[in-house]
């Protein structure tokens, strides 16, 4: 253990009893300096203080070395594979809501133009009635087909998203809470249901 | 168009940060993964609802909201470890070798401890010394992402550098004994 | 010409998607959750809802990859899925409408296997079995937070298939909790 441990907790004591606000502040003052974010004339005062007294000198070297580690730290980059993720994440969310602002479009018009859609409703749907043939066949482009194969991807990575979630609160909260045997009897019976157990 | 060529500027200018401040606050990659993908993703449906100078403020606020989301979830679970995995090691680069092995040595201990320090240091004050010390911002800003005081930020500023040392005396004495 | 294109959609698709609904929501596994627009503002909304018709189009896209998986998908009569982000004022009115899907759920004999309550988020699955299996899937979920989810899925849920489904997703499964 290194020596100034000592000297230093004795320096600055931090209990009620012994913390001045005088102490706080030039406690405050030589890790600033140390860190080198004081401001340039308690820089100076903490460097001369350092050199006549060997308690502030000690406490001083002792951070001045661990910030100079921090700032050392090597950066931490965010790898490739997390942007590629996002950005397919993102080009599905694309195609779901190019589908979505039609409708959006189709019912947020102005007064005119939802009566002429709902007429046009009346219409479609009166004509669909008497054309109607007994076997309903509806056809589907073959984007129609692909942005549906989005949207239910999505809804089931949603789906997902949910279990995800509800494990982890039940795993880490509610289970050490309340031991809860119906919860837990529900979570296997879910397991069953998505692993086909 | 317009909205896209945003974006990618956006993410070029945001994306280590955010990285950054999730691993440090979180205490491994995969966490830093998914707060990462979920904040960029929160930025691509938000773009146009700020102007660039108020998107940095809203970035990091946002990591940190999320990373509060994922350590609150995280504090329940019975002692997952919330020590630097061993991902660590493999993410942080190293540096280039020393001429002087037994110096680079003690530098590397040094660094070690350094991560275990942070990542031991209480939410609130490691989310001020990251902002502050790794991911250079200024008070004002930190102030505003945390929606703290300025005085508060310098405050938890002071504490959290002294409570790392703290961290780091404990980490010696325990390697001594 | 835009306009001119979405009556167009009117004509021929609002009908059939009337009809599509009002044959689906007699099905048992069929969940009603009511007019959900008024809870649906700005732009982090999404709407999904393929029917029978659609679905069995991607399955048959999918016969030749995966089998398995057209099987299942051709067993669903509805996806239907409503997300969005309501507001501080809504999110009581969100909260409440979800109180009321789960009391009419619990009335219609759907078995209700995860409830959770955490401070203010919601969690609710439900399933509806019958003799012959699984029929409906619906999910609730609420983070004053952060998004309202609302899940139905309708049709024969297969148990042996929708575990090929999760692994076709990337769902994750809940293993984890057994082994606890």
């Amino acid at each position: 253990m290194k020596k100034h441990i000592n000297i230093n907790e004795k320096y600055f004591r931090n209990d009620p009893e012994h913390f001045s606000s005088e102490n706080f502040d030039r406690e405050e003052k030589i890790i600033s300096a140390a860190y080198g974010s004081a401001d340039l004339f308690d820089k100076i005062k903490i460097c001369i203080d350092s050199l006549f007294n060997s308690e502030v000198r000690a406490v001083y070297k002792e951070y001045k070395e661990t910030a100079a580690a921090v700032k050392s730290l090597p950066k931490v980059e965010c790898p490739d594979e997390v942007i590629l993720k996002v950005h397919k994440s993102i080009e599905q969310l694309k195609s779901i809501t190019a589908k979505h602002s039609i409708t959006e479009r189709l019912f947020s018009g102005k007064p005119a133009f939802a009566s002429l859609a709902a007429l046009a409703a009346v219409i479609g749907i009166i004509g669909f009635l008497i054309f109607r043939s007994p076997v309903i066949e509806q056809t589907y482009s073959q984007q129609e087909i692909e942005t549906a194969e989005k949207q239910l991807r999505y809804s089931f990575e949603r789906i997902g998203l949910v279990f995800k979630k509800t494990r982890s609160v039940i795993e880490e909260e509610v289970l050490p809470k309340q031991v809860g045997q119906p919860i837990l009897k529900s979570i296997n019976k879910l397991n069953d249901l998505l692993l086909g157990g | 168009m317009l909205k896209d060529i945003g974006y990618s500027l956006a993410v070029k200018q945001h994306k280590n940060r955010i990285y950054s401040y999730s691993f440090f606050m979180l205490g491994n990659k995969m966490d830093a993964d998914d707060v990462t993908q979920e904040v960029l993703i929160r930025l691509w449906q938000n773009m146009g609802n700020f102007n660039l100078t108020a998107m940095r403020a809203w970035v990091m606020k946002t990591t940190h909201n999320l990373c509060l989301d994922y350590l609150r979830r995280r504090k329940t679970a019975q002692q997952r470890g919330v020590d630097l995995d061993e991902e660590t090691a493999d993410l942080i680069p190293a540096e280039d070798g020393s001429i002087y092995p037994d110096i680079e040595l003690q530098r590397k201990l040094l660094k070690e401890k350094l991560n275990i320090a942070i990542n031991n240091l209480p939410e609130s004050l490691k989310s001020v010394f990251v902002l502050y010390e790794i991911n250079g911002l200024r008070y004002k800003d930190i102030s505003e992402i945390l929606s703290l005081p300025i005085n508060s930020v310098k405050v938890y500023l002071f504490r959290a550098r002294k409570k790392l040392q703290d961290e780091l005396r404990q980490l010696v004495y325990e390697k001594a004994y | 010409m835009l306009q001119l294109k979405n009556y167009l959609f009117l004509i021929f698709f609002f009908p059939a998607l009337l009809l599509a609904q009002s044959d689906i929501t007699k099905h048992p596994g069929y969940a009603d959750f009511g007019d959900l627009t008024e809870f649906e503002q700005g732009d982090n909304v999404t709407e999904v809802f393929i029917e029978e018709g659609l679905i069995k189009m991607v399955a048959n896209l999918s016969k030749s990859d995966d089998p398995q998986l057209s099987n299942m998908l051709n067993d669903l009569k509805l996806v239907k899925v409503n997300i969005f982000k309501p507001d501080n004022r809504a999110g009581k009115d969100v909260r409440s409408r979800i109180e009321k899907i789960d009391k009419e759920l619990i009335a219609k004999k759907w078995e209700r296997i995860v409830k959770v309550r955490d401070k203010n988020e919601v969690v609710n699955i439900y399933v509806k079995t019958s003799a012959s299996g699984f029929e409906g899937l619906t999910i609730t979920t609420f983070d004053p937070k952060g998004e309202a989810v609302f899940v139905n899925i309708v049709g024969r849920i297969d148990l042996d298939k929708i575990g090929k489904l999760t692994e076709k997703f990337n769902i994750p499964s809940l293993d984890k909790v057994n082994q606890k």
